[in-house]
C-alpha cells in the first residue's frame, strides 16, 4: 500500500506517498478512509459524479491536502458518503484543488476520524511526493 | 536533538528559556523520575517549549504529568496569556472543545447493583447512543441548535433532558456567556445537529463505579463519596461540532497569524491577539462549542438517571461535579503579586479551584472545586479537591492518565476480545460501540493514573478525596 501508519502516541499518523502531486491527492483519500472506515471504497462502482473544489493559501500544498481530507471526513460524518477521485487538478500558484469522481453510498458508515490535523504535518517531493499527517480519532 | 530539562525538586522539572530560541518563559513540567523517563525522548518536550514562544504568555509553559504529544500545545498543557499582548490558539484547546468529565453519585450498594449490573449495563448500552457515527438523543436544527449552542446545560435542563438542580453543579453554572453562535460555521452545525446526547466514540466512555477508597472522609462525605458506594462516571465532549470549529478557526487564524506579526513554530500553534477579530471570533465560537459539550454531557446524565430509576425505583444519581478538561478562558488571578485578567488555555488539564477561590460555587467555597481524574479503562479513577498550590499554574492540575502506547502497538499486544476477557477476570464488564475501540484503549496503553494524581497531590496543585474502581464499562 502506499501508505503506512507511524508511531503516535494518541491518534493515527499515517504516511502516504505517490509519483506525483496529483497521485498522492488520490492516496490521500485512500488512505483517509481506510483510517477512518476500515476499507477504501475502491470496490464500489456505482457511484454519481461529483467534484470537490479545495482552496488554500498559494503554495499551501499542505493547507490543500489537509483540507481535502477534512473535507471527505465532512461528506462521511455527515452525508453518509465517500468520494472516489478520478480526476485531480491542482493549481499550486493559485492555491486551488480540483478533484473530479464520484460519489459512492458509506453504508451507514460514521466517521472513525474525528480531524485531520495541521499537527506535525509534513511534505516532501524527494524522492517523491510523501505526505505525514496525524488523524484525531 | 532532546530538549534540556533540570529537576527543581522531586515532583518539578524546568526547561530552561535556553533550552530553545524563541522561548519567552521556561517550561515547568509537574513530574516525577518515572513520568519524566517516560517523556524525555518525547516530542512532547518540544511542544511544550513551542508554546513558550507564544506572544504574552506569563510565568511558564506548563505541563502537567499525564502530558503526551499533542497538536501543537501538548495533551496535559497549561498556558496563560496576558489581556494585553497575549494571543488565544486553538491548538491551545484541541478538537474536542470543552471534553470533560461528570460524576453522578448514589446512595446505592455494591451488593444491590451487582444483582442487576449485566442488565443494568445493557440498558444503558442500549439508550446512550455511543461508537462511531452515533446518532444523538434529539436532532437539532436552526434556531433549536442555535439555543443550544447559546444556553449550554441550561437549554438542556429547561427543555427535559436534564434537571435545573444540576447548574450549579457544572463549571460555569452550565453555560458560557460568550458563545457567539453566529461564530459557528453551517459545517459545525451540520455536524453537530445529530449528535447531543451521543457519547461518540475513542477514549470516551460512561462507567458504574464503586467508591474503591477514601482518602480524605470529610471532603469525600462532602461530596456524598462513601466506601462501597456506588457512581457513575461520564467522559465526553462537543462531538463534530468542536472539531470543526476548531478546524474552521485554525484555517481562519492560519491566514492571519503573520499578518499580525506572529511567528509561530509550529502550524497547529496559530494564533490571534485577544483583542483582534480573528481572536474574538474563535473565542465566540469556542465557548458555543463547550456550551455544546455542557448540553450534551447533561443530556446524557438525564438518560442514565431514567434508565437507573427502573431499575432502583426512587433511588437518585445526585451529581457532583461536571468539569473541562479542554478549554480557553478569561480569568482573573494574581500571578507574582500582579492581579489581571489572563487567557488561560487548558489542553487536557483540569481547571482546580482552592477553598476560598472567589470562582467557586457557594457548595464548595469550603471544600475546594471537586476535580474528576477518569483513568483509562480497566482501571481506577479519582475525584481530587482544588488546593492552594494550584495558583502556581492558574488553578490547574491533571484530567486523567495520558497515553505511552500508540494505538497501533495497543492492538499488536490485545485485541478487543483479550481486552473484555481480562477485564472480566477483575470483575468488569465491558459494552463497546466499536469493538476495535477496546483493544486501541486497553489499559497498557495508558499511563499509571495513581503515579500522575500522587504527583499534582505532592505538587500541591490538588488533594485526593477518592479512588473509584470501575464495575461495567460503555466504550464509545
Amino acid at each position: 500500500m502506499p501508505w503506512r501508519e507511524l508511531e503516535h502516541p494518541a491518534d493515527i499518523r499515517l504516511e502516504i506517498e505517490a509519483e506525483s502531486l496529483e497521485e498522492l491527492v488520490e492516496e490521500c483519500a485512500r488512505g483517509f478512509y481506510w483510517v477512518s472506515a476500515g476499507h477504501s471504497f475502491d470496490g464500489s462502482f456505482y457511484g454519481n459524479p461529483g467534484n470537490i473544489s479545495i482552496s488554500a493559501a498559494p503554495g499551501d500544498v499542505e493547507g490543500l491536502l489537509v483540507s481535502w481530507m477534512n473535507e471527505l471526513l465532512f461528506n462521511l460524518e455527515t452525508a453518509r458518503q465517500a468520494f472516489l477521485p478520478a480526476e485531480v487538478v491542482i493549481d499550486l500558484t493559485k492555491g486551488v484543488l480540483i478533484v473530479k469522481g464520484q460519489w459512492v453510498p458509506a453504508s451507514g458508515q460514521g466517521s472513525r476520524v474525528k480531524a485531520v490535523t495541521y499537527g506535525g504535518v509534513e511534505f516532501s517531493t524527494t524522492p517523491r511526493p510523501r505526505l505525514r499527517v496525524i488523524m484525531d480519532v | 536533538m532532546g530538549i534540556q530539562v533540570v529537576r527543581k525538586d522531586p515532583v518539578r522539572c524546568l526547561i530552561p528559556e535556553s533550552a530553545m530560541d524563541g522561548m519567552r518563559v521556561p517550561g515547568l513540567l509537574y513530574a516525577d523520575g518515572r513520568i519524566l523517563s517516560e517523556v524525555k525522548d518525547d516530542p512532547v518536550l518540544r511542544q511544550v517549549a513551542n508554546v513558550a514562544c507564544l506572544p504574552g504568555i506569563t510565568g511558564y509553559s506548563f505541563a502537567m504529568p499525564d502530558l503526551h504529544w499533542g497538536y501543537g500545545f501538548p495533551i496535559g498543557g497549561v498556558a496563560a496569556f496576558s489581556r494585553e499582548g497575549g494571543i488565544v490558539s486553538p491548538g491551545g484547546v484541541g478538537y474536542d472543545i470543552s471534553c470533560g468529565v461528570r460524576l453522578h453519585v448514589s446512595r446505592l450498594e455494591e451488593e444491590e447493583v451487582s444483582r442487576v449490573l449485566p442488565a443494568l449495563l445493557d440498558a444503558l448500552f442500549s439508550s446512550v447512543p455511543c461508537g462511531v457515527g452515533s446518532e444523538g438523543l434529539t436532532s437539532l436544527k436552526g434556531n433549536r441548535l442555535d439555543a443550544v449552542l447559546k444556553g449550554g446545560a441550561r437549554w438542556t435542563a429547561k427543555n427535559g433532558f436534564g434537571e435545573i438542580a444540576d447548574l450549579d453543579r457544572i463549571e460555569h453554572g452550565g453555560c458560557l456567556d460568550g458563545a457567539e453562535p453566529e461564530e459557528v460555521s453551517q459545517r459545525a452545525k451540520e455536524r453537530g445537529k445529530g449528535q447531543l446526547g451521543s457519547l461518540g466514540s475513542g477514549n470516551h466512555f460512561l462507567e458504574i463505579q464503586r467508591v474503591d477508597e477514601v482518602f480524605d472522609p470529610t471532603l469525600a462525605q462532602s461530596f456524598g463519596l462513601e466506601p462501597g458506594g456506588i457512581a457513575v462516571m461520564i467522559h465526553c465532549g462537543s462531538r463534530g461540532l468542536g472539531h470543526q470549529v476548531c478546524d474552521d478557526h485554525l484555517r481562519i487564524l492560519a491566514r492571519s497569524v503573520s499578518r499580525h506579526g506572529i511567528a509561530i513554530p509550529d502550524r497547529q500553534l496559530c494564533c490571534a491577539p485577544l483583542d483582534s477579530g480573528e481572536g474574538k471570533a474563535y473565542l465566540g465560537a469556542m465557548q458555543a462549542a463547550a456550551n455544546f459539550a455542557l448540553a450534551n454531557r447533561e443530556a446524557i446524565g438525564s438518560r442514565v438517571r431514567e434508565v437507573f430509576s427502573r431499575f432502583f425505583p426512587g433511588e437518585r444519581l445526585e451529581l457532583l461535579y461536571d468539569v473541562s478538561h479542554n478549554m480557553a478562558l478569561m480569568e482573573r488571578h494574581t500571578y507574582n503579586g500582579k492581579e489581571g485578567l489572563y487567557c488561560v488555555h487548558r489542553k487536557g488539564a483540569t481547571r482546580a479551584l482552592p477553598p476560598g477561590h472567589p470562582g467557586l460555587p457557594q457548595l464548595f467555597a469550603k471544600t475546594g472545586q471537586p476535580v474528576i481524574i477518569p483513568g483509562s479503562m480497566g482501571t481506577a479513577s479519582y475525584v481530587l479537591a482544588g488546593a492552594k498550590g494550584s495558583t502556581e499554574c492558574f488553578c490547574s492540575t491533571c484530567h486523567g492518565a495520558g497515553r505511552v502506547m500508540s494505538r497501533s502497538a495497543a492492538l499488536k499486544s490485545a485485541d478487543a476480545g483479550s481486552v473484555a476477557a481480562r477485564l472480566k477476570e477483575k470483575g468488569i464488564l465491558v459494552r463497546a460501540g466499536d469493538l476495535r475501540t477496546l483493544g486501541e484503549e486497553a489499559p497498557e496503553a495508558y499511563k499509571d493514573v495513581d503515579v500522575v494524581v500522587d504527583v499534582v497531590e505532592r505538587a500541591g496543585l490538588s488533594r485526593k478525596v477518592a479512588r473509584l474502581r470501575p464495575l461495567a464499562v460503555i466504550k464509545g
